[in-house]
């Protein structure tokens, strides 16, 4: 498995993971949508942030060793992960995911 | 990986994400009420716990408990099973909560209390090499003070009975005396430290010994190899061989912490809450520049509240004690949420509508200077920069204003990156 799969599949397993969170605010789901949005749902988004910058932070890290790699990438992914971490400090985890997500994307799908 | 693939993990994770079960939908008052005699007995349990800690916290949370507990008794002689049997279904939770809290505070007492002792011998071994050196040395004195300070501190807050914030004081005691050892007597330094190294060792051995009861064979063999090798350090330590003490010690805490994290459910907890502090280091670090900005020094003051939580959790994670790790880390996370505003509130239209036009001015600028230098890095990170306004615009007119606002704020990031990189002087 190239280190691009490797990395697609465990950002899978991280939105796979916030999908699952966010599922529990779903019409039908078990528990009432206040208390999930409250507690549950904050504290699941604010673990798949964590994890997904530190995904990020690898991709980063790996594309700043490398030659090859395109400024405009590292430039939007750094874009992307400071306005992920000001909305991190305001609590305000699902858009961050968001934010962080498109970061990797950005990362993933250079050449 | 195959869509197949992809909907089992997402239908496994939903499975354990879920809640633990529904309550019962028809209640039996008998089933109830034996439910509420089984929680008379834990709350004696728990009472026996509590006072053997006499921790504040613990005696708040049995208080709670025992309030509900005759709330639940109350609605059931009153002939409402239903309603008993949920505060009854609270009552448990908070009686579990109390013991845990009892046992955790009860630990936490203990380990104040040495972690004073050892505070003071080590108070004592700095002001004695001050003395004797005939010290003028200003940083020396001034690190005394401060240990002296903390140290008094710990021995009122452990009165108080908040047993952690005095642990707190008095690591925090020994580590300035440590540092003013340092500077005043190198030779007496790698005693203490070694003496230290053992100290934690013994800490993370008592822990182990409270899930002892629970821990499987091949466990039990590590926590037994981990126990003769802390020994051996402390032999090492009384013959004066400081190097064998430290490596049995060492080795003694690998080991004690390997079967600490098995037994609290394998790596992954501890992975989680060293990535959650690595994250909000990054957070803080990004916090600390947004407050300095507002200039405002209420602002500045919370953050090295938020900081000071984050050196607990961090502490608490040194410890292995990922729950407590966790909660501090994210203690400062809320801290530098409240300092900076927070969310969850409204997000103001008028100011998106002019972060939006910031951002415009600014791509125009770019544009310019992108037509001028004719740069093909520039002109990408300008098409990107468009492309997220682009966005942003699309979110304010769906009436998203929170992702305009971040959107147009990672598009004004691309562009000043641009401009940075056509030299432009005033980015």
């Amino acid at each position: 498995m190239s280190p691009s799969s490797r990395t697609g599949v465990a950002f899978t397993l991280v939105a796979a993971c916030a999908l699952a969170c966010a599922a529990n605010d779903f019409p039908g789901s078990t528990v009432p949508a206040a208390t999930a949005v409250s507690d549950s749902s904050s504290g699941s988004w604010a673990t798949a942030c964590d994890m997904a910058l530190q995904q990020l932070d690898e991709l980063l890290n790996a594309r700043d060793s490398d030659p090859t790699a395109v400024f405009a990438d590292l430039a939007e992914a750094r874009s992307l992960r400071r306005e992920a971490l000001d909305l991190m400090a305001a609590s305000d985890y699902e858009l961050a995911f968001d934010l962080i997500a498109r970061a990797i994307s950005v990362l993933e799908q250079a050449p | 990986m195959t869509r197949l693939t992809l909907l089992f993990i997402l239908a496994t994770l939903a499975a354990a994400l879920a809640p633990m079960s529904a309550p019962a939908q028809t209640v039996d008052a008998a089933n109830v009420r034996e439910f509420i005699e089984r929680n008379a007995e834990l709350l004696d349990v728990a009472a026996t716990l509590v006072q053997e800690t006499n921790s504040t916290k613990a005696r708040g949370s049995l208080e709670t408990a025992r309030t509900l507990q005759a709330q639940s008794v109350a609605l059931l002689e009153q002939n409402r099973p239903g309603l008993a049997a949920r505060v009854a279904l609270r009552t448990r939770e908070v009686i579990q909560q109390t013991i845990a809290l009892a046992k955790r505070e009860a630990r936490l007492e203990e380990q104040a209390l040495k972690a004073i002792e050892r505070a003071a011998i080590r108070l004592e071994q700095a002001r004695t090499a001050f003395e004797d050196a005939g010290s003028r040395d200003s940083s020396a004195r001034r690190l005394i003070l401060e240990a002296n300070d903390n140290l008094r501190r710990a021995r009122e807050q452990l009165q108080q009975h908040t047993f952690e914030v005095s642990l707190n004081l008095a690591e925090s005691s020994a580590s300035l005396s440590l540092r003013a050892l340092r500077l005043l007597r190198r030779d007496l330094v790698d005693a203490a430290d070694v003496q230290d190294e053992i100290e934690r060792t013994e800490q993370v051995l008592e822990r182990l010994a409270d899930v002892r009861p629970a821990l499987p064979p091949a466990l039990v063999n590590l926590a037994e190899r981990a126990i003769d090798l802390q020994a051996q350090a402390r032999a090492g330590a009384a013959g004066g061989d400081v190097a064998i003490a430290r490596e049995r010690t060492l080795a003694a805490r690998s080991l004690a912490l390997r079967a600490l994290r098995a037994a609290s459910g394998g790596e992954a907890s501890a992975e989680n809450v060293e990535r959650a502090v690595a994250a909000t280091d990054d957070i803080l670090e990004r916090a600390r520049e947004l407050a300095q900005e507002t200039g405002d020094r209420n602002v500045v003051d919370r953050m090295a509240e938020a900081s000071r939580a984050q050196e607990t959790a961090r502490r608490s994670l040194e410890r292995s004690e990922y729950e407590a790790a966790l909660r501090q880390t994210m203690r400062a996370r809320a801290i530098v949420r409240d300092a900076l505003g927070g969310s969850g509130g409204s997000v103001d239209v008028a100011a998106v509508e002019s972060a939006l036009s910031r951002t415009d001015k600014l791509l125009g600028r770019l544009q310019n200077a992108v037509e001028s230098h004719d740069d093909a890095q520039a002109r990408d990170v300008l098409r990107r920069a468009r492309a997220r306004q682009e966005e942003a615009r699309h979110a304010f007119v769906d009436g998203d204003p929170r992702r305009a606002l971040a959107l147009t704020k990672v598009a004004n990031n691309l562009a000043r990156e641009g401009l940075r990189l056509l030299g432009d002087v005033a980015f």
